[in-house]
């Protein structure tokens, strides 16, 4: 085999390989689409490699609007920074051979919430009452907190008797329109996900906890 | 012949690079649903969902099949399983209830004593999704001067966990209790045996 042959054998090869590389390399990135749940929402979005400590990596990629993004297939984490409006965020998604949705709803920051559950109170409470008058007299308030977007509450009931059965019980209700519904019938020691699945997870597992 | 080896690495070339591209393109793909069978006799009837079926890995849709295994003179076996992207196995050792099946099991022991081996294995391995499914139950029952804690199983394969204890501190404690393991009490369903809630039942 004379040499040129043998050059346009290794050039046809370093071609091949060189497609199949390309191939390989363009085939590695997926498509993220990103949405804002609410469209007003103003947070700045970080997306960081799962599995990597938020504090010791920098994001691999940072955007202040919702919108489609390419990026390197793999498992990442999108967080979203905390700022006066919104509490911090973060939501895993894998980007695969197909579009990866990831929607970003957070929670309002804990100082909204705050002054937002100064003119909630009254109107909770009143529903507290009207649903169980018995609370206005046998328990007081403890751990009172709004949630997710101001339209959860949560408290613990600790009595204010001594008998048998004066345990602390969990209360969760909820904002529809401009009512606020008791949703634990009846309030209880602990508050059971299956057998309210229309609560937050987060807002069960917060109660739960105090 | 320089032509045939110019073509022979022009070939190569080629296949490895479409094995890597179809590779590159199939690796995401989701595991495929299939039942695994296997069954002593090896010559028993295989049907799933009425069709033959066969020996090892059967491919099947996601959803729901019914496995029958028979065989003249031994005791059939039918099972339901559900596929849900994964590989469940059926093993059946079925029972012999002619003389003939009955002398055929009898040489035929360490047929049976493998399947045996097999579906205790399976059933170590269900024990072990339970626990998974229920944390709790690794820590159950358990016990001290003031409470205790069990659970018992519900009809549909739930559990439901009892808490024994007498005053609202140590049933607060026995909550406490269940945080400390690192469990989440939302996700159970409990039972304060002895409690009666002052503002009503569910």
């Amino acid at each position: 085999m004379n040499r040129s042959k043998i050059i346009i054998i290794l050039l046809a090869s370093l071609l091949l390989i060189g497609l199949g590389g390309l191939f390989l390399y363009l085939t590695s990135f997926g498509q993220l689409d990103i949405t804002y749940k609410d469209s007003g929402t103003k947070i700045t979005l970080d997306i960081y490699q799962s599995g990597k400590d938020f504090n010791d990596s920098k994001p691999i990629k940072t955007t202040d609007a919702p919108g489609s993004i390419r990026i390197k297939k793999g498992d990442y984490i999108v967080k979203s920074r905390e700022n006066e409006e919104y509490a911090s965020q973060s939501k895993p998604v894998t980007v695969g051979s197909k579009p990866s949705q990831v929607s970003i709803d957070p929670d309002y920051s804990s100082k909204k919430l705050d002054n937002l559950l100064k003119n909630e109170l009254l109107s909770i409470k009143r529903s507290i009452f009207t649903a169980y008058p018995v609370i206005e007299s046998d328990y007081s308030f403890s751990k009172m907190s709004l949630l997710k977007k101001g339209d959860w509450f949560s408290t613990l009931l600790v009595s204010k008797k001594s008998t048998p059965n004066n345990d602390t019980l969990r209360l969760v209700a909820q904002k529809q329109g401009n009512t606020w519904v008791i949703i634990t019938r009846p309030p209880a020691i602990v508050i059971n996900a299956a057998q309210y699945k229309s609560i937050p997870s987060d807002v069960i597992t917060n109660i739960n906890s105090q | 012949m320089k032509k045939i080896a110019i073509i022979f690495g022009l070939s190569i070339t080629f296949i490895a690079t479409i094995t890597i591209m179809i590779w590159a393109i199939n690796k995401d793909r989701v595991r495929e649903n299939s039942i695994n069978v296997d069954v002593v006799p090896k010559d028993a009837h295989i049907v799933i969902d009425g069709k033959d079926g066969k020996l090892g890995v059967n491919s099947l849709s996601k959803g729901k099949h019914e496995v029958l295994i028979w065989k003249d003179g031994f005791v059939s076996h039918i099972e339901s399983v559900t596929l849900n992207n994964n590989v469940i196995n059926v093993y059946a050792g079925l029972v012999p209830y002619t003389k003939e099946a009955i002398e055929w099991s009898k040489n035929n022991q360490n047929d049976y004593d493998r399947i045996e081996a097999l579906t205790s294995e399976q059933l170590t391995e269900s024990g072990e999704q339970f626990a998974q499914k229920y944390p709790i139950t690794k820590h159950l029952p358990y016990k001290n001067l003031f409470m205790s804690i069990d659970y018992r199983l519900n009809s549909d394969s739930s559990i439901t966990v009892e808490v024994r204890a007498d005053s609202s501190t140590d049933r607060a404690y026995a909550v406490r209790q269940i945080i400390n393991w690192g469990l989440n009490p939302g996700d159970y369903d409990i039972d304060f045996i002895n409690f009666k809630n002052p503002l009503g039942t569910k």
